[in-house]
């Protein structure tokens, strides 16, 4: 009993704090930018997360927390199916197909350990900050454009605003017949790159083991015991002695 | 409605996460960390395309969704970049035996 009285009065402190902060929040910026600092902060902090984050899971949940925010600050900017397609791509078969690369990558050694070295990071994080310096310096000298060029450039942003309302139908057709070029050829990428990777990571060998089983003259001579073993224990198990002549 | 965040806020957001997907890259030594930190320059630049598509001044005459599909094929071109990286790390993994750039020395294996 007293247990949940203390959990009761610490999630009412909690949310008091939260409310107190989100007040805070709104009074200084306003509603769209009170709304803009909190997932761009957010999204900042888990970005920091993926990259300090020294066990690899934590920091692929972080990486997938740091996509949605991306998605939330699409939505701000009014591009809603461009934050639909970056959840499923994104959050949908990049973050899975890393937790796969992990854990396919850590069996056997836990190499989790990252070296904390003072001596790695600091050159990086000096190359890192003086690059953002540069670039934020750059951002804040960014000249507005003459009043006639913005004048000139008014029926397209008139017609930007007129097809947020309808973006998947526009989208599709521009990229059918002004973008189509560009389309089919992201698509070969794609294709080509799929089975390029398919490709990639099939066990050496196993492509000639049903050949001859002999591994190809250029092939990689430190390795051939591991190898022909994950071959013969793998997939290809008909190119084991005992099953294939009984 | 959009117009009231400006534009240098989500280009200083976008620099922001840059750089620390930069930072990762030079000091992450596992590779799949190294992949992680480059899906977030990946993301920062769409941020920015996407935030010049909705509140930078276009170009007069521009089609109105050149951002939009841009970010797309970005989108597009950063799920074939995984698949090929995921596949050549496990490839690394395969002869090295470690997730370790550091040690990944010759390209001969």
């Amino acid at each position: 009993m007293k247990a949940r009285v203390l959990l009761l009065m610490l999630v009412s402190a909690g949310m008091l704090v939260a409310g107190l902060w989100e007040i805070l929040i709104f009074r200084e910026f306003g509603p769209m930018r009170g709304v803009f600092v909190q997932i761009a902060g957010a999204a900042v902090l888990c970005a920091v997360g993926t990259v300090l984050a020294r066990n690899l899971i934590h920091s692929a949940l972080y990486l997938v927390a740091f996509f949605f925010l991306v998605a939330c600050l699409f939505i701000m900017l009014e591009a809603e199916f461009l934050a639909v397609m970056q959840v499923l791509v994104f959050i949908g078969a990049v973050a899975i197909l890393l937790m796969f690369g992990i854990m396919l990558t850590q069996d056997v050694q836990g190499d989790q350990v990252e070296a904390h070295s003072v001596l790695r990071r600091l050159p990086a994080a000096i190359v890192a900050i003086g690059l953002f310096v540069m670039l934020a310096v750059a951002v804040q000298q960014r000249p507005d454009f003459s009043k006639a060029r913005t004048e000139r450039a008014a029926p397209s942003v008139a017609a930007r605003e007129r097809v947020l309302n309808q973006m998947p139908q526009e989208l599709g057709l521009d990229l059918m017949q002004r973008w189509c070029l560009p389309f089919e050829l992201v698509g070969l990428l794609l294709t080509a790159s799929l089975v390029g990777a398919v490709a990639l990571a099939q066990p050496v060998g196993s492509l000639s083991a049903g050949s001859d089983g002999t591994p190809s003259p250029g092939s990689l001579t430190e390795t051939p015991e591991h190898l022909s073993r994950e071959v013969a224990g793998g997939t290809h198990s008909s190119s084991r002695p005992d099953l294939v002549s009984p | 409605m959009s117009q009231d965040v400006p534009l240098n806020w989500y280009l200083i957001v976008a620099a922001c996460v840059f750089v620390i997907g930069l930072f990762g890259v030079m000091t992450r030594r596992n590779p799949i960390a190294v992949l992680m930190s480059i899906e977030l320059m990946l993301n920062a630049s769409n941020l920015n395309i996407l935030a010049f598509w909705r509140l930078g001044t276009p170009n007069p005459g521009e089609a109105p969704l050149t951002g939009v599909v841009f970010t797309a094929l970005v989108i597009a071109v950063a799920a074939a970049e995984v698949a090929v990286g995921i596949a050549l790390i496990l490839v690394c993994y395969r002869v090295w035996k470690s997730a370790d750039v550091d040690r990944y020395d010759s390209m001969l294996g």
